[in-house]
């Protein structure tokens, strides 16, 4: 075989070899791609099919709330701290209590805005119980952080409440 | 030049589709591609397969007894006897070797030479009017598969010793036949005239078979060949003139009546096809194979690059499709996952506003659950006060931990106390601070600050 003759068969042959090379490559690549494209379809499919689940339950849910939360539930704002006053006044008059100092005061870091009452009560020991104990159904969702029941004499006392009550909805 | 086209199927029956004659103006090549042309033009359907007929007068034969069984031994041993006995070198001739009888010690075989020169004429005419050859046979063997196909049945099975006969303008082609094969083949040249001018020429053939021993006595002669060549022989003088049984092949009551009389009416009535009609009969059965081992390599290459050229195009279709499907599910994933992703776009803040609810209720009753607790922490404190006991302070702390400053007659009351305070499930720690006793008028008391530490709601 001449030299020439050689030299373009093996040119032939690199040439080929290279070809299949470089297709392997691309259709292996082509596929990976392809692979990983299916795979976040199925995961972004997983998440509507989730996202879809949260709307179904929507209903469901607000009935919840409205059970759970009541009036609260829909305040939001500046008027949290009026509807917090109106529901503390109104189960201390249900309760034969008097409230003698209210003090409210807001915070809001990087959670919801969380409104703090400072209260000052007076009444029997029984009435300032039932205050205490009922004040949930009033006021859905507040937190007692810190309470001091002291004696006043006979039957009464007076309670040093601090209440924390957040916004149940944005 | 004469094209005879039929159809064959799988059990051996064939249909006859065209037969074409056209006179020749010349015999020289152009000539000959032009009026096959004309033939081929003219066929019904294209055909599949291609097989030309040599006249028996193109060929010289030979016999030899070779001491093989092997037929590629057999051939070469032939080829060597045949060097030097052949009016031109062995190179130049298309060879078939055809054993006779039972393999053995001495095998008979009979050789056909063709002047390869002749075949490759064929060939070239046959590639230019379109046509590829399958296979070359001899014209005797071809006229005697057309007589074997055409022995009636009525006259019982066909003899062992055969002579066949084909009677046309140029001559007469002359075959023996035994035990349904070829052993031996003459051709004569020139018009037969009469009665007796047909008797020399078959006595002269029955003689120079005789010569050769090649097979048992002919027991039986067949004569065929174009209509009109039949009108002027009484056969009842030619055969007491040969002391031999004679038989005609009557196109009229052959296997394939229906299709050639429909067919032969159009034909002129001198032209004989009974070496065409017999490579219709049994091409399979034809043993005398004149086509040269080149042009078969020839064909097998081009076969091969076809199949080669089918498959690689069916490849590449396949791959294209294949491409075009992925491509087609490429994009169909991607408009999927785009659709996907609109959804959760329009979808993520409906369900954040959702979440926020459901995150609202847990907030409100786990708050609920708290204050609950916290209440439940404040009334434990007072439920174990002991007769005597008084609380003055009663502090809940942020940590839920809870302060209780008070009272107590004495530090035993105080110790029964503390002690029915750890009973209670609630707690984990109950820690006296201090105590301290004071004694005023007559009676003592102890002021004591407790700090108790509830367990969490759940570890209880």
């Amino acid at each position: 075989m001449k030299p020439n003759r050689s030299l373009t068969n093996l040119g032939i042959a690199l040439g080929w070899g290279l070809f299949v090379i470089v297709g392997v490559r691309l259709v292996d690549s082509g596929f990976g791609f392809w692979k990983k494209q299916r795979e976040t379809l199925s995961q972004a499919q997983e998440q509507v099919k989730r996202l879809q689940g949260w709307l179904d339950v929507e209903k469901p849910l607000r009935e919840r709330q409205g059970e759970v939360c009541g009036s609260l539930g829909r305040v939001s704002g500046t008027d949290l701290s009026w509807a917090a006053v109106q529901g503390l006044q109104k189960v201390a008059q249900e309760q034969g209590v008097s409230v003698t100092q209210l003090q409210p005061s807001r915070t809001s870091g990087q959670g919801p805005e969380v409104l703090h009452l400072d209260t000052r009560i007076e009444g029997r020991l029984e009435q300032v119980s039932g205050l205490v104990q009922r004040l949930p159904e009033f006021l859905p969702g507040i937190r007692l952080d810190s309470v001091q029941f002291v004696p006043q004499g006979g039957n009464r006392i007076q309670a040093l409440l601090r209440l924390s009550l957040s916004l149940l909805e944005h | 030049m004469k094209l005879l086209q039929a159809q064959t199927t799988q059990d051996g029956s064939a249909k006859l589709l065209s037969m074409k004659a056209r006179p020749m103006t010349g015999v020289d090549e152009e000539t000959a591609v032009n009026a096959l042309k004309e033939c081929v033009q003219s066929l019904p359907t294209p055909a599949r397969e291609v097989w030309g007929a040599l006249s028996t007068g193109e060929m010289l034969t030979r016999y030899f007894t070779l001491p093989s069984e092997d037929l590629d031994e057999l051939k070469a041993m032939a080829l060597y006897q045949l060097d030097g006995t052949l009016p031109y070198p062995i190179q130049e001739c298309v060879t078939s070797v055809k054993p006779l009888g039972p393999a053995g010690e001495a095998t008979r075989v009979l050789v056909a030479v063709v002047h390869r020169p002749n075949v490759e004429r064929l060939i070239r005419i046959c590639q230019r009017a379109g046509l590829t050859l399958t296979g070359i046979v001899a014209s005797s063997e071809a006229i005697g598969c057309w007589h074997r196909a055409c022995w009636p049945s009525v006259q019982g099975s066909s003899p062992a010793g055969w002579l066949v006969a084909d009677i046309t303008r140029e001559g007469l082609d002359l075959g023996v036949w035994v035990n349904g094969s070829l052993i031996y083949m003459r051709h004569v040249l020139g018009a037969v005239g009469t009665a007796e001018d047909l008797t020399t020429r078959f006595q002269e053939t029955l003689q120079a078979y005789s010569k050769e021993q090649v097979g048992p006595p002919v027991e039986q002669v067949t004569i065929s060949g174009g209509s009109k060549g039949f009108e002027f022989i009484p056969l009842e003088r030619l055969e007491s003139n040969l002391g031999l049984p004679i038989h005609r092949v009557d196109p009229q009551s052959s296997p394939f009546k229906g299709a050639f009389s429909a067919i032969s009416q159009a034909l002129s009535p001198e032209v004989s096809f009974s070496e065409l009609l017999g490579v219709v009969c049994a091409p399979r059965l034809l043993e005398i194979d004149l086509l040269p081992v080149e042009s078969r390599q020839e064909q097998a290459r081009q076969v091969l690059f076809r199949e080669l050229r089918r498959t690689a195009l069916l490849v590449s279709l396949s791959m294209a499709l294949f491409l075009v499907w992925v491509g087609v599910e490429m994009g169909g994933t991607w408009w999927q996952l785009r659709r996907a992703q609109d959804q959760i776009n329009l979808l993520e803040p409906q369900a954040a506003r959702v979440k926020a609810i459901a995150a609202s209720i847990q907030s409100v009753e786990r708050a609920r659950q708290d204050y609950a607790f916290q209440v439940e922490l404040l009334g434990n404190c007072t439920k174990h006060l002991l007769p005597g006991m008084t609380l003055q302070f009663l502090g809940l702390e942020a940590d839920q931990a809870v302060t209780l400053r008070g009272t107590a007659p004495d530090l035993t009351v105080l110790t029964q106390y503390a002690a029915a305070l750890r009973e209670e499930p609630v707690w984990k720690e109950v820690d006296l601070r201090s105590a301290k006793s004071q004694r005023e008028g007559g009676s003592s008391a102890t002021d004591f600050e407790l700090v108790l530490q509830p367990k969490s709601p759940r570890t209880r």
